[in-house]
């Protein structure tokens, strides 16, 4: 992916991933990296601000598969801000996409 | 690298953070290159793809500075983060030592100067007051150039309060803004994803 394109955007895939249902640290990277290009690092500095500022909140799990898990959980918090974020990326990919279609007509 | 090798190197780079911070930090990669590797991939790959250890503890414990220097209330806790925050910062990215160190340096200089200008005039003329009063300065002058040179004693005093207070809430918008672009380096360092 264009690291251009990238600030913010990764982050808001961890918010509404995680606004969805509680993920763990590698199902999470997983999850954006099946869909978009990221290195293996890019996810955790973003949880871990996430959980500082309050928009996330964390628990561990017993997995069967080993060592307990670390789940991400949304808080009430979290999920106000992600509804703006979301409402500002889609107005704001629209405009892109009506600038990019006018521009090709021409 | 394997994993135990990874997470050693990010133990000695987490030195300086609080140990439970450090420890919380290392548990989390382990589990994440654990579950990586469970899913069927190589560990030195999971490894290599997390990145130099060095770096990812750095940009870590940057971070962790950044917000701890955030949430300070004091003036003397915000300048103390903040300082260990922009080491960090030289630490992760050494062409820092320019952009962080020389406008930083360059703008404490600036304060300190205005701190010393403030502080030296308000000692001086607090100074000068008491000489007035023990004494009176001119003994031989008249009334009123005694009352006048008193009145402009008192207002240079003023006048050097006033500056203090300006030099105090210079001093606190320059530490947010400190603040603020520490954050903003951080996340210009770390750019690529």
């Amino acid at each position: 992916m264009n690291p251009q394109f990238n600030k913010g955007v990764v982050e808001l895939c961890v918010l509404s991933l995680v606004s969805k249902r509680d993920f763990y640290g590698y199902e999470l990277v997983e999850a954006i990296s099946s869909r978009i290009e990221i290195s293996e690092g890019t996810i955790y500095p973003i949880l871990r601000r996430l959980t500082q500022e309050k928009y996330f909140e964390t628990y561990l799990q017993e997995s069967s598969e080993g060592p307990p898990r670390k789940y991400y959980r949304m808080t009430t918090q979290g999920r106000k801000a992600t509804e703006a974020l979301i409402k500002e990326w889609v107005q704001f990919s629209e405009s892109v996409k009506n600038l990019i279609q006018v521009g090709a007509k021409k | 690298m394997n994993r135990t090798e990874f997470l050693e190197a990010l133990r000695k780079h987490l030195g300086h953070l609080p140990t439970t911070e450090a420890e919380e930090i290392i548990r989390d990669q382990d589990e994440y290159i654990r579950d990586a590797v469970r899913s069927g991939r190589n560990e030195d790959e999971v490894v290599r793809g997390l990145g130099d250890p060095t770096n990812f503890a750095g940009s870590l414990s940057a971070e962790s500075k950044i917000e701890k220097a955030e949430q300070a209330t004091s003036i003397r806790q915000q300048s103390k983060s903040a300082f260990s925050a922009a080491l960090a910062l030289i630490v992760l990215a050494p062409l820092n030592l320019i952009f962080v160190l020389g406008p930083f340096l360059g703008v404490c200089g600036i304060l300190i100067g205005g701190w010393a200008l403030s502080g030296g005039v308000l000692v001086g003329s607090v100074a000068v007051l008491g000489a007035f009063i023990v004494k009176g300065l001119f003994v031989s002058a008249s009334l009123l150039a005694q009352i006048s040179t008193l009145f402009f004693i008192l207002g240079v005093i003023g006048l050097s309060a006033l500056g203090a207070i300006i030099m105090l809430k210079m001093t606190e918008v320059f530490l947010k803004g400190t603040i603020a672009y520490l954050r903003w380096n951080l996340n210009f360092v770390r750019g690529r994803v």
